[in-house]
């Protein structure tokens, strides 16, 4: 499915290499380490927060994912396609439809809609994380300050009452 | 010496003539002259000291009034004039100095030379005396003027030199004004190691024609004494040398004392410093951890909640069948197109494997999707295994360097104070050196000083020996036993005085120390006594109740209050002194009482202190003139006013122009 080069245009190649560069001046740290981390936590960020975006061809600029690299990622990014699918509720109403672009036409031509979607997705993180982590930050600590506030949402909004072991009962009867 | 009147002409903000009478009644002894600030009462107490010394304070040379200059034309002369009544040991004197201006061609002004006049009144007449400057030296010496002519900045001067515990000036006025000068002169008189002074020129009088030997003698003895001499003229330059180097100890010590600090400062900032980049390592190490835990576990903690929602979704949807794994419809009709299967059979259109494996296309993809579900459940579960303690952990590591740099911003905030602190510091590695190249200067000189005393003995030795041998011979002829005999008298009347002396300047000096005390203690309250030591430094020291008493620091209030009561101190001696009845000291009779002349003498005091000021000094003083400005007159006027004989008040027309008038 992704097994070749991914490439992001226009203003998300440039939100995409502001994730990954350098915001401190003494550490050298970074948020994300490579365009693929960024390409992983994009489709989910925009899942959860309802957001996607166009692709922008707007300006004349890219940055790409080699296809080494998605490769060696294919399973996770095949992981995050199927659930965020198989989740959509909002734009594949049908539950078989939602079923079977989830499992069953993962690999065939019918998914190609569902591929583009899952891209917006993808793009609607991105500008997520650009939102949330660089464009407000003013010093070197705020890109810190806005990733724990980011991740202190997240957990309030979603996590703070999951525990693993409530994920792993539904798990045992998922598996039956 | 009391003050009877001053007449000023043209003296600068007195145009034309002005003169003030000064009381002179014995009880109401206190004259007040009243004016605002810049009226001219700076002015007038300086016209005492130009006419009497031809000084002033004043920058700017011109006395002449700038109404009269400005009036002037090409050719005008004009001139500047201040008179002085004053008597003195019972005489009356009339003191005048007159400077005259001119103006020249071209508008400029010049001063023609300063004419100086001391008249005495004989019998109502005047008598001019031959030689006005020596007189004047004789009723008031320069030096010792400004004692009586105070101003702010004689008190300043004589405040640092308090400070300093420079004597000279003090050990100067003393000698004076009590009397002891004339014990001086006395001893230059017969000081024997001087060649022109009597004992000395007897030594020059002895015959050497009858015997070589008492020739022989007599230049050995001139040579000892005037080897003798030179080490006696040396010495007190040493001393002064000496004092004057560790007066210079002194102040660099002080320089290092309060620069101490420095050293201790530049230590604790580097310490912060390296705090500083310690912290700022530790932030970088806990920010890549925490960045390496967010990339790998952070993908797990953001899904965890789509996970859960999808197996959910999955565990209530019955779409979970059974199936082969990892097998797709792709694989069986792989294995129909070969014609044998995996095992070896062979697989032909209607054998029992060929239906076999059609039937098995029911149970897996794409028309069953059960092992892809259960492949993609399989791997809900691995992700959801993520610990846990992800956004703890994340928390912790974050509040481990938020507290880095906020220390680090307590550290740089810290530095900033001690770099403001560390501006106005020296460094004090210079101070040391310039200290111990004073030191061992110090220690040459007083190296020097040992040897000379050491040579001083065997000199003194020596000589004593010479001259008794000289007496020895000098005996045994007439003429020289003639000499001798003169000699000796003249050495016993010598040695009787520096007896009389040493016990009378003792006693005088104990005296003074009483007098300065009863009117330091009334000026300043608060358990403190001055001491005079036989150098005439002038200490304060605090008394305790169980006898033990230590020197302290002056503040500015107090040290001018030590002056008022040294300066107060000295006349209220030289008054009783005066008074013949009340003194056993014959020898010390021709001390005269004096005036005390003050320009703003109580701004340095509080309301309190003034009245108690105003209370002593009157009494201390045979005569008082103030000088002061309307508030501080106020004060005056209610605690002196039933012994003010006369007042005045300066009204000033503006800043060249001021005119008198009797209140």
């Amino acid at each position: 499915m992704f097994k070749k080069e991914y490439v992001f245009y226009g203003s998300h190649a440039d939100k995409v290499q502001a994730l990954v560069s350098k915001f401190s001046n003494f550490s050298g740290s970074t948020l994300f380490r490579r365009n693929v981390d960024v390409l992983l936590f994009a489709p989910i960020v925009g899942f959860l927060f309802g957001k996607m975006s166009e692709v922008d061809k707007s300006k004349n600029r890219s940055t790409k994912i080699f296809i080494e690299q998605m490769i060696r990622e294919d399973l996770r990014i095949r992981f995050n396609y199927q659930i965020i699918t198989l989740l959509d509720k909002k734009n594949i109403i049908d539950d078989d439809k939602r079923i079977d672009s989830t499992f069953r036409n993962i690999e065939q031509e019918e998914a190609e809609s569902e591929l583009r979607r899952y891209n917006e997705y993808i793009l609607g993180g991105v500008d997520i994380l650009w939102e949330k982590l660089i464009e407000p930050a003013k010093l070197e600590q705020d890109y810190l300050n806005n990733l724990y506030d980011f991740l202190d949402a997240i957990n309030d909004r979603y996590n703070e009452t999951l525990t693993n072991d409530s994920v792993m009962d539904l798990y045992t009867l998922a598996r039956r | 010496m009391l003050l009877k009147s001053i007449r000023i002409i043209n003296f600068r903000q007195f145009i034309n003539e002005t003169e003030i009478e000064f009381s002179i009644d014995e009880r109401k002894n206190v004259s007040i002259i009243l004016g605002e600030n810049g009226s001219g009462k700076t002015s007038f107490a300086q016209a005492f000291t130009w006419c009497l010394y031809g000084k002033t304070d004043f920058k700017d040379s011109s006395m002449l009034n700038k109404v009269v200059e400005t009036n002037m034309l090409p050719g005008d002369e004009e001139c500047v004039r201040v008179d002085i009544e004053l008597i003195h040991d019972s005489k009356e004197y009339n003191i005048s100095r007159t400077q005259t201006y001119k103006k020249t061609q071209n508008g400029k002004i010049g001063s023609l030379p300063t004419s100086f006049h001391i008249a005495e009144k004989i019998k109502g007449q005047q008598e001019f005396l031959k030689n006005p400057e020596l007189e004047m030296k004789q009723i008031l010496p320069k030096e010792l003027a400004g004692y009586f002519f105070l101003n702010g900045e004689h008190i300043e001067k004589l405040n640092k030199e308090l400070k300093k515990g420079k004597s000279q000036e003090f050990a100067i006025a003393v000698e004076n004004l009590l009397g002891l000068k004339a014990f001086l002169e006395a001893f230059d008189h017969f000081n024997p190691s001087k060649k022109h002074s009597v004992i000395g020129s007897y030594n020059s009088q002895y015959d050497g024609n009858s015997n070589k030997e008492i020739s022989v003698l007599r230049d050995e003895i001139q040579n000892f004494q005037e080897r003798i001499n030179r080490i006696n003229k040396r010495l007190p330059e040493i001393e002064n040398e000496i004092e004057l180097g560790e007066e210079n100890c002194d102040d660099l010590e002080a320089t290092i004392r309060e620069n101490e600090k420095s050293a201790d400062y530049q230590k604790r900032r580097d310490g912060l410093n390296i705090k500083i980049e310690y912290n700022k390592n530790s932030i970088e190490d806990e920010t890549a951890v925490l960045l390496k835990n967010f990339n790998i576990v952070g993908l797990s903690f953001l899904s965890k909640s789509l996970i859960n929602d999808a197996l959910e979704y999955l565990a209530s949807e019955k779409i979970v069948d059974k199936g082969i794994p990892e097998i797709h419809e792709r694989t069986i009709d792989f294995l129909i197109k070969r014609g044998y299967c995996i095992c070896g059979t062979d697989i032909k259109f209607g054998n029992s494997a060929y239906s076999n494996l059609n039937d098995t296309l029911e149970y897996i993809p794409p028309k069953s999707i059960g092992t892809i579900v259960n492949n993609f459940v399989i791997q809900c579960g691995e992700l959801a295994k993520t610990p846990e303690t992800f956004f703890e952990t994340f928390e912790t590591q974050f509040s481990h360097i938020r507290s880095y740099e906020n220390e680090i911003e307590e550290y740089v905030s810290e530095i900033e104070k001690i770099s403001e602190l560390l501006e106005g510091m020296k460094d004090i590695g210079v101070y040391q050196s310039q200290l111990s190249y004073k030191k061992g200067k110090i220690k040459k000189l007083e190296d020097e000083k040992e040897k000379l005393l050491k040579n001083l003995g065997a000199l003194e030795e020596n000589l004593s020996r010479k001259e008794s041998s000289l007496r020895d011979l000098a005996l045994k002829d007439e003429i020289n036993a003639r000499v001798e005999i003169y000699k000796a008298y003249s050495q016993e009347i010598y040695d009787s005085l520096t007896e009389y002396y040493k016990h009378e300047e003792a006693e005088v000096r104990e005296l003074l120390q009483n007098s300065i005390n009863d009117i330091f203690r009334k000026i300043y309250e608060g358990g403190m006594s001055i001491s005079v030591d036989e150098k005439y430094r002038i200490k304060v020291l605090v008394d305790e109740v169980k006898g033990f008493s230590s020197e302290i620091e002056t503040s500015t209030a107090q040290s001018t209050s030590v002056i008022f009561a040294f300066i107060a101190g000295i006349i209220k001696l030289a008054k009783d002194f005066s008074v013949e009845e009340s003194i056993d000291h014959e020898l010390l009779s021709a001390s005269e009482p004096y005036p005390l002349v003050m320009d703003a003498p109580l701004s340095n005091f509080d309301r309190r202190r003034i009245k108690t000021v105003c209370d002593t000094l009157p009494k201390a003083a045979e005569q008082v003139i103030i000088f002061i400005k309307d508030t501080d007159g106020d004060i005056a006027e209610e605690h002196m006013g039933s012994i003010i004989g006369k007042r005045y008040e300066f009204i000033k027309i503006n800043e060249v122009e001021t005119y008198i008038v009797t209140r």
